[in-house]
């Protein structure tokens, strides 16, 4: 027998409750929520703390994962500006500025990173780094955007509230903003583990975060010149379980939140 | 087949003058001696398709097929993006050093095969209850199914993101070279000695030159892609 409207948990969450328990369904995602919960309380406890091989490599995370956030941010800020621009602009302007974005996913964006770490010199800012990596997160996430968007637009839904004739201003308050917001956070997640990847590559080559900033890049560079496993092992393995925690969010916010995705939410 | 790669490999060739052209461009703006810098990105850059080329391949290929068996490859799936292979590069370097070219190539295969795993094994899934249910339903022995049609069918996925691997790849091959001691000395040594330099004539060469690696062997790629999966060649 059915509960009345309101008491049923079905009926009483709300699309926001409904992602949320879709993203915690999926088993990677959780653990990966999880993971970076407990790195974070473990990176504050390092920098309180300090001292020893484990509180360097915690406190190396805060500088690389403050890095990221930062990078991150600023190429999520940029992809789906890129995207979202590309697609309201009209199909000639997509197929312009989606051509390059597209092409530039298909390289070594990466090595910008060193490149301008080189040319900065070892007085390089943090700033000017956190832009780069900014611009190397961003085309990804452009057309990560661009496919969320279409693939939304393409919903019977919005066929139907157009049918209904509701205002152009109206459909897009009501309808199609609401339903951007998870899609679009999904494809904003993908660079944060980019830009992670950026700075931790380009530190271990020695020119990545300024001289003086010790990321986890960094200490994994020295420790692999010097030979040093057990200087390597804390902050390989804390890398390695931050990139993995973020891809697991990301695959589970792919699959809980977006239309394209096969397998995603419909 | 033949005809296939040409057309992929022509149709790149825009994007290759156009990185060739800003190369040039910035080495000039930089210095004197820019042709020098171009020849330079030039010759270092078969060492880097001697590392790239055959991990890529033994990473694609054995991905796909650990993807279509299960069981080991969907581990290799599940811990791939927590294996970038610079990284695993750094801890070849720091734990066993004694054979560079090995582990160089391990550390580049890995992540393209675990991404190839996660592919395949998607491919595979889907296809359970369509034409792997009717070929059983027809009588085909598990050998046969695999070989015949599971993986053909993981190696057109796989092929699908080796756009992505590829880039990936020849990152990771930057910081193989950088970090085996002698045991590489191909463009992505030569990008990070000119970075390091502040040669930005050398470094923009060298990079351009990775980057119309990436370009190639995308095209290449999809070229085969193409021949294994007569659909892709729509696209």
């Amino acid at each position: 027998m059915h509960e009345p409207a309101g008491t049923d948990p079905h009926w009483r969450d709300g699309p926001w409750q409904k992602a949320g328990q879709r993203l915690t369904a999926h088993r990677p995602a959780a653990a990966g929520l999880t993971v970076l919960a407990a790195l974070m309380l473990a990176v504050a406890a390092g920098l309180v703390a300090g001292g020893g091989p484990v509180g360097a490599a915690l406190a190396a995370g805060h500088q690389s994962l403050s890095f990221a956030l930062l990078a991150g941010l600023g190429g999520a800020a940029l992809g789906l500006l890129w995207g979202g621009a590309a697609v309201a602009l009209g199909e000639r302007a997509e197929r312009m500025m989606m051509t390059p974005a597209a092409a530039l996913t298909g390289l070594p964006l990466a090595l910008a990173l060193p490149l301008a770490g080189g040319l900065l010199g070892p007085e390089r800012g943090l700033a000017p780094m956190a832009v780069v990596a900014a611009l190397i997160a961003a085309p990804a996430v452009a057309v990560i955007a661009r496919d969320e968007l279409r693939a939304l637009l393409r919903r019977e839904f919005l066929s139907a509230v157009q049918a209904a004739g509701i205002p152009n201003g109206r459909r897009l308050r009501r309808h199609i903003l609401p339903n951007t917001v998870l899609p679009l956070a999904a494809a904003a997640w993908t660079a944060l583990p980019r830009a992670l990847m950026a700075e931790s590559l380009a530190s271990l080559l020695g020119l990545g975060l300024p001289e003086g900033v010790t990321g986890w890049g960094t200490a994994i560079g020295a420790a692999a010149r010097a030979g040093d496993a057990v200087a390597l092992a804390g902050p390989a393995l804390l890398l390695a379980l931050t990139l993995w925690a973020l891809h697991g969010v990301g695959d589970g916010m792919r699959l809980a939140f977006t239309a394209s995705t096969p397998g995603g939410r419909r | 087949m033949l005809s296939l790669v040409l057309r992929r490999v022509l149709a790149v060739v825009p994007a290759l003058l156009g990185l060739a052209l800003a190369a040039a461009v910035v080495a000039a703006l930089a210095g004197p001696g820019w042709t020098q810098a171009l020849g330079a990105a030039l010759a270092a850059l078969p060492a880097t398709l001697a590392l790239v080329l055959p991990a890529l391949a033994l990473g694609t290929g054995l991905g796909a097929l650990l993807g279509v068996m299960g069981g080991a490859g969907a581990v290799l799936g599940w811990v791939g993006p927590a294996m970038p292979g610079f990284l695993l590069a750094a801890v070849f370097a720091a734990t066993l050093a004694k054979a560079p070219v090995l582990l160089g190539l391990a550390a580049l295969a890995l992540p393209a095969a675990a991404q190839a795993t996660t592919l395949a094994g998607r491919a595979r899934a889907g296809a359970e209850d369509t034409v792997l249910l009717a070929a059983r339903g027809r009588g085909m022995d598990g050998s046969a199914l695999l070989w015949r049609l599971a993986l053909p069918l993981g190696l057109s996925a796989a092929m699908g993101g080796l756009r992505s691997a590829v880039a990936g790849t020849v990152t990771a091959a930057v910081a193989v070279e950088n970090l085996s001691g002698t045991g590489f000395s191909g463009a992505g040594r030569l990008f990070v000695e000119a970075a390091r330099a502040g040669d930005a004539g050398m470094a923009v060469a060298a990079l351009a030159g990775l980057c119309g690696l990436a370009v190639l062997l995308g095209a290449l790629g999809r070229a085969l892609h193409g021949w294994i999966d007569p659909r892709a060649r729509m696209a």
